[in-house]
């Protein structure tokens, strides 16, 4: 009651969006990196693995809910004065979290990349960090019958996650087969202490070269439900033979690749009084960046809002979801979003 | 006098913008935070000293001072630096051109619009800049004498102690808003009725904040804290104008036709922000006092590089300009207020 009075105050009378976004500079000297619509976390540890990994534990502050085994969350970090955020499956289960108060995430970095190429140089424990709510609808399903999980390189943190979390709540048989490059396989003691606890789940450490084929040790006889979690590519053969052979499959929408663009027309986007050409081949925001335009990357997936932008009219698609959008003014996210009618936007 | 080579001009300045660019980082997102950290500590602690007169009036002196100062910060240093988008790098939502609002009666986004396109695009140029003179003093010969201009010094007077309402008539463009005065070939952005309900939203808010509820929640202490508000009010509205008009409006600065701005190049339009604008010497409390628009010359050469960096580059920019034997036109403060004091009474008369 009192927190909506103070926003509502706030919101007329002190210019901002919340009570807490004005006092928010005030409240950072005793408490690093608080920000408002955020939860904060402190970073307790991190290492690097084999395979250009990192393993990085979070501490949230107590107002964070426990998620569930396969979800994610957005990361924001500071880094040289600008806030990135970008998402990670957490590879704990929430029972872990509510024994330790610890989150754990696998970070694969790539020297290429703004984000992870810099983390481990400034990922430095104990400082802060903030973290979103859990979300996501990657979570199992499966308690009444057999399942495979598919992993596929990082893919394998939300299977770690359900394993530990399920495991003990099924007597079907859970098996993993779990593709990376050799000697880059993560958490391997953890997967041989579960298979050693729990005689229903077995796991198959895997490379391309060993099993060039996918899908061979997928024993269909079970009729399995199929997780799977990967490179875009890689998820797309799994699904393709769980399609072939009528089995339930469900796989992490958030690495999922976009739908190829088989469309060569080409729309004119109207930007603050500025004409610019736009293929409906490519989603906007890679095509404005290339034009230098004021936007703003984040995860490129749609999911953390970073790149969103007021469209005032024309149709746009989002590839994530394959829907329409109306003719009017409404939020678009340009990381999704496929031109389908001339437009105009406000950045 | 020496011909300007306008390309060496611009590729001096450009480097200038970019070598800057490069360097901005975690000192500079850690600058404006602190500002906005003094900001909150001045205006929370001047409404709680403006209730504590009764006990002891010099308490309410200082909390009008201190109330004024967070106006201040908060409209210039913060609000103004913000909403051009030198901030936006930081991806901070409270640091943000998109959503910033400041305490003022001035719409932020209407603001936004109307300031960094038309004045900033078409600086000085007669008949496209609308801030030359604001449409109310007349400040060069470009403008045909008129009666009014006679005491347009009282004008001027009743502008800076109404300035956050004349500029939130203004950036509107109330004159095409409410009294539906048109120029060929401009056509708006927003709808005019949005603009209208933004200028009395924002002003009504702001009216009834400093007049109504802060004095009620002063309880018998209704008319301290109402009379304080008015004060730190007209201090700030005093400060703004006379800083800002110390920018553009000192005896040396030019102005520029409409001609001078079709297929203009790079470094011409360098060169036509440079001699529109002028700077005032002083002490980094005071340049963060004027947030930075005592560097009004390298506010407008580079109008979106943060506030932050203006210190440090103005002697590269000057060096630029002075190559090339482009005035830069700077001063201590009096002696820049004169010389605008000057200028609005020389043009009063034919």
């Amino acid at each position: 009651m009192l927190t909506s009075v103070l926003d509502q105050f706030s919101k007329w009378f002190l210019h901002h969006q919340s009570f807490a976004a004005y006092i928010e500079p005030l409240i950072q000297v005793v408490k690093p990196a608080w920000r408002a619509g955020f939860f904060r976390a402190q970073i307790v540890d991190v290492h690097a693995l084999s395979g250009q990994f990192l393993s990085v534990t979070l501490k949230p502050n107590k107002q964070w809910r426990a998620h569930i085994a396969g979800q994610h969350i957005s990361l924001t970090l500071e880094l040289n004065g600008r806030l990135l955020t970008r998402v990670f499956t957490l590879a704990c289960s929430p029972a872990q979290y509510k024994a330790t108060g610890l989150l754990r995430v696998l970070i694969k970095t790539n020297e290429q990349g703004r984000f992870t190429a810099q983390l481990q140089s400034t990922l430095k424990a104990p400082s802060w960090c903030n973290i979103s709510a859990p979300s996501g609808d990657f979570v199992f399903k499966s308690w009444h019958k057999a399942s495979t999980f598919v992993a596929g390189g990082s893919g394998i943190t939300p299977m770690l996650a359900m394993l530990s979390q399920q495991l003990a709540n099924t007597q079907h048989t859970i098996k993993l087969l779990y593709f990376a490059k050799a000697n880059e396989h993560q958490c391997v003691e953890e997967l041989a202490t579960l298979a050693e606890r729990y005689a229903h789940f077995s796991y198959l450490l895997l490379t391309r070269d060993m099993s060039p084929q996918l899908t061979t040790h997928i024993n269909i006889d079970d009729n399995p439900d199929i997780y799977c979690c990967g490179p875009a590519a890689f998820m797309q053969k799994i699904a393709h033979f769980a399609n072939q052979h009528h089995l339930t499959y469900y796989q992490e929408a958030f690495s999922l690749a976009l739908p190829s663009l088989n469309d060569d027309s080409q729309f004119t986007v109207k930007i603050n009084n500025d004409h610019h050409d736009v293929a409906a081949n490519e989603v906007l925001l890679t095509q404005f960046e290339a034009k230098k335009l004021p936007v703003q990357r984040g995860c490129g997936i749609g999911i953390c809002h970073q790149c969103q932008c007021i469209k005032k009219t024309g149709v746009v698609r989002n590839l994530k979801t394959g829907e329409l959008s109306d003719n009017g003014e409404q939020l678009i996210k340009l990381c999704v979003s496929q031109a389908v009618s001339d437009l105009e936007l406000q950045l | 006098m020496t011909t300007i080579n306008y390309q060496q001009l611009a590729e001096d300045l450009d480097g200038i913008k970019m070598s800057t660019l490069a360097k901005v980082g975690q000192k500079d997102a850690n600058y404006i935070r602190s500002i906005v950290r003094k900001q909150r500590l001045c205006e929370i602690g001047g409404r709680i000293l403006l209730m504590l007169g009764f006990i002891q009036p010099l308490l309410w002196v200082a909390g009008v001072l201190l109330l004024a100062l967070a106006k201040i910060l908060d409209n210039m240093e913060i609000g103004h630096n913000v909403m051009h988008g030198q901030y936006d790098w930081m991806n901070d939502k409270q640091l943000n051109s998109k959503t910033y609002e400041w305490d003022i009666a001035c719409d932020g986004q209407s603001w936004n619009r109307v300031h960094n396109f038309e004045h900033h695009t078409y600086t000085n140029i007669i008949g496209k800049d609308r801030d030359f003179g604001y449409g109310l003093l007349r400040l060069s010969n470009d403008f045909k004498w008129r009666l009014k201009n006679t005491w347009q010094f009282i004008t001027y007077l009743n502008l800076s102690v109404l300035f956050q309402w004349g500029v939130s008539y203004h950036e509107l463009a109330g004159e095409r808003v409410f009294i539906g005065k048109k120029k060929p070939n401009r056509k708006g952005a927003v709808a005019h009725s949005t603009l209208k309900k933004r200028f009395f939203s924002k002003g009504a808010r702001q009216l009834i904040k400093d007049y109504v509820l802060f004095p009620l929640l002063a309880g018998p202490l209704f008319l301290w804290v109402l009379s304080g508000n008015l004060l730190a009010n007209l201090i700030r509205n005093l400060w703004t104008s006379t800083i800002i008009f110390c920018g553009h409006f000192t005896e040396q600065t030019h102005t520029f036709y409409e001609q001078d701005c079709e297929n203009e190049s790079q470094g011409q339009w360098y060169y036509r922000q440079a001699l529109g604008s002028s700077n005032i010497k002083g002490a980094r409390w005071f340049h963060i006092l004027t947030g930075h628009l005592s560097f009004q010359i390298e506010h407008h050469l580079f109008p979106d590089l943060p506030s932050s960096r203006y210190q440090e580059i103005a002697p590269q920019v000057q060096a630029a300009l002075e190559k090339q034997g482009i005035a830069y036109n700077t001063g201590g403060f009096f002696h820049q207020y004169t010389s605008v004091l000057k200028r609005i009474f020389r043009y009063s008369f034919k």
